[in-house]
């Protein structure tokens, strides 16, 4: 393992976990999205994306259990769930009402 | 690629020492599931009808159905699942008051078929398998969720730190030190079925996507999951108007649709299974006749036909299209519910052999802390008697679940709890008894505990026999090919746990009888 201390471990875990989980949401948003705007329909192009973020999850997992940078995963992880989110919800339709 | 492996080793286990347990459980309550639908028939003997018997049958649906449409009314939603092979009963699903109620009836006469209550396969062990039974803000789902996801990363990193793929996948040797062999037999019941592992838990995520991505799935709606649900289903959701209406009849809208499907598919096998009633007896109900459960095909649900409730007329014609299609082919993969006894045989012996790799996977830690000379602390008794508890101990605690399911009488009743829910009680408290037993017998407890799951499947098979008369002569003789399967699996699983149980008392492991004992024996291993 990249690190024997326990806090860091906790650490790298949350990070993998959440992180991970919300790179995966942003993804799956984003290509639906995405996919929705190029003329799929909204339900097709938001399950296909769906699919895929799963093994994208995995990916993430495997090299965040990997990387020895605590930093560096946490920045590309969360970075790059932000990322995902905001242009996911620059591109959708605004909320319907009631 | 060294520090590849090395960091992925670490993965491999501190997941599998953390997740086995409850992964372990997933599994066996999964592989049971492949044959829900027969527990369904043993548990309750009033659903106990043979497939040849239904089959003939000519159901006018409009006659059978009438008695339970009248008491039932204008639910928003009511299913009527058509008989088949592996259920050869006409059933009816309902929520009723937020709880999904089911309820039988003879295809042939209309009559409801009551008897003993029992959660059974359908009800207890199915979801057990993807939720725990624990629907308090649906964290079972997430539960079930991270643990597939838990079961991708071990299986990745279980792959990555292998040198010797291909040649692991014919070594077994048992005559080597029984941590070898164990090791040997985690990689070889892994490799075996490593396309069947992989799939499941990654199908298993794709079925509830909706519930893991609820935001992400809703975005292109602005916000609205009903309208994703009604554009991914080609359903909508129907208001009542408050007024009664004559219905129209059901089997000629039956036969509409197979007559449709089978002009676009003249193989034939395409043929109408589930039946919504939405508002049924409201002028504004609508009936959607559906093919979810293909015969000879892997994709569920993908044609669906809704009509007018009042005038039969065809109001809407759904057919999946191609990313729901692939879908559905991937969801069906792991649902299993077309028509092919081979596949669902070789499923369950699948998902048996996934349960050997979590098992084998559990002792290969337990035995490898042992010998690294850090002897048998508390931390390890902890983990064996979890392990034991999690493998034999969730095993024999089924077999009481059976038991319990015919010796309970059909008013059974105690403490408030009804008699389904005593069953539950009784899996749940033994399944305790057998950690307790762990903890105080540690090594000792696997050949124990492998005699009670004899005795408990031996005990299921003749109770059926003593309580309900369909030994499995008698019940092959009257075409109840399920029940008579099940009492032989029984009767297997005993001789098979009697065998184990036999092999495991004579050679207790030394490693892990107690500690002196260990450290004494200790030999220097070469690291693996």
């Amino acid at each position: 393992m990249a690190t024997t201390r326990p806090l860091l471990l906790a650490l790298r875990i949350v990070i993998v976990i959440v992180g991970g989980y919300a790179l995966m949401a942003g993804f799956a948003g984003l290509g639906g999205m995405g996919l929705a705007r190029i003329g799929m329909a909204g339900s097709e192009a938001v399950l296909l994306a769906a699919m895929l973020s799963f093994p994208l999850y995995l990916g993430v997992i495997l090299w965040g259990f990997h990387e020895r940078s605590l930093r560096r995963i946490a920045l590309t992880i969360f970075g790059s769930a932000a990322v995902s989110v905001a242009f996911a919800l620059a591109l959708a339709p605004p909320a319907a009402t009631g | 690629m060294e520090a590849f492996r090395r960091s992925m080793s670490g993965l491999h286990t501190w997941a599998g020492v953390v997740c086995s347990a409850l992964l372990f459980a997933m599994f066996w309550m999964g592989t049971l599931s492949v044959f829900d639908r027969e527990i369904d028939q043993w548990m309750k003997p009033q659903l106990r009808l043979s497939p040849d018997v239904a089959a003939d049958a000519p159901a006018s649906l409009d006659r059978t159905l009438q008695p339970l449409l009248a008491e039932l009314g204008d639910r928003s939603a009511l299913y009527i699942y058509l008989p088949k092979e592996r259920e050869p009963t006409l059933r009816v699903g309902y929520d009723d008051a937020e709880t999904w109620t089911v309820r039988h009836l003879d295809p042939a006469t209309g009559a409801e078929l009551t008897g003993p209550d029992s959660l059974a396969g359908t009800g207890f062990i199915f979801p057990f398998h993807f939720s725990f039974h624990i629907s308090w803000v649906g964290l079972g789902y997430w539960i079930a969720g991270f643990l597939a996801m838990a079961m991708l990363a071990l299986l990745a990193s279980g792959i990555i730190i292998h040198r010797k793929i291909f040649a692991e996948f014919f070594t077994f040797r048992p005559d080597r030190k029984a941590r070898r062999a164990t090791l040997d037999l985690h990689n070889m019941t892994s490799l075996v079925a490593l396309p069947f592992h992989v799939m499941l838990p990654l199908t298993g995520l794709f079925i509830f996507f909706s519930i893991y991505l609820p935001w992400s799935i809703a975005l292109p709606f602005g916000g609205d999951t009903e309208a994703f649900f009604d554009e991914m289903y080609g359903t909508k959701t129907v208001e009542a108007a408050g007024e009664t209406a004559p219905m129209a009849s059901l089997d000629t809208m039956l036969a509409i649709a197979e007559a449709r499907w089978r002009a676009r598919d003249p193989d034939g096998t395409v043929r109408p299974d589930v039946i919504e009633l939405h508002r049924w007896g409201d002028a504004n109900a609508r009936v959607s006749v559906q093919q979810v459960f293909p015969a000879r095909a892997i994709a569920m649900r993908r044609q669906t036909i809704t009509f007018d409730g009042v005038t039969g007329a065809i109001l809407s014609e759904y057919t999946a299209p191609p990313v729901r299609t692939a879908h559905a082919w991937l969801a069906g993969l792991h649902f299993i519910q077309f028509d092919h006894w081979v596949l669902r045989w070789l499923y369950f012996f699948g998902g048996l052999t996934g349960c050997a790799m979590i098992a084998t996977g559990l002792l290969f830690w337990l035995r490898s802390r042992v010998s690294r000379r850090r002897g048998a602390d508390a931390r390890f008794w902890a983990m064996q008697a979890t392990t034991v508890a999690s493998v034999t101990g969730i095993i024999l605690a089924t077999g009481a679940f059976l038991v319990a399911n015919r010796l309970l009488p059909e008013d059974a009743s105690f403490l408030g709890e009804d008699r389904a829910a005593l069953e539950v009680w009784v899996f749940a408290m033994t399944w305790v008894a057998a950690l307790q037993h762990a903890v105080l017998r540690q090594a000792a407890a696997w050949g124990e505990q492998c005699w009670v799951i004899a005795g408990f499947a031996l005990a299921a098979a003749c109770l059926n026999a003593a309580t309900t008369g369909d030994h499995p002569l008698a019940a092959g003789a009257a075409g109840l090919w399920s029940v008579a399967s099940l009492d032989l699996a029984l009767l297997a699983t005993a001789v098979v746990a009697g065998l184990a149980a036999r092999r495991m008392g004579g050679s207790t492991s030394r490693h892990t009888r107690s500690p002196t004992v260990a450290v004494a024996n200790t030999n220097p291993e070469p690291a693996e």
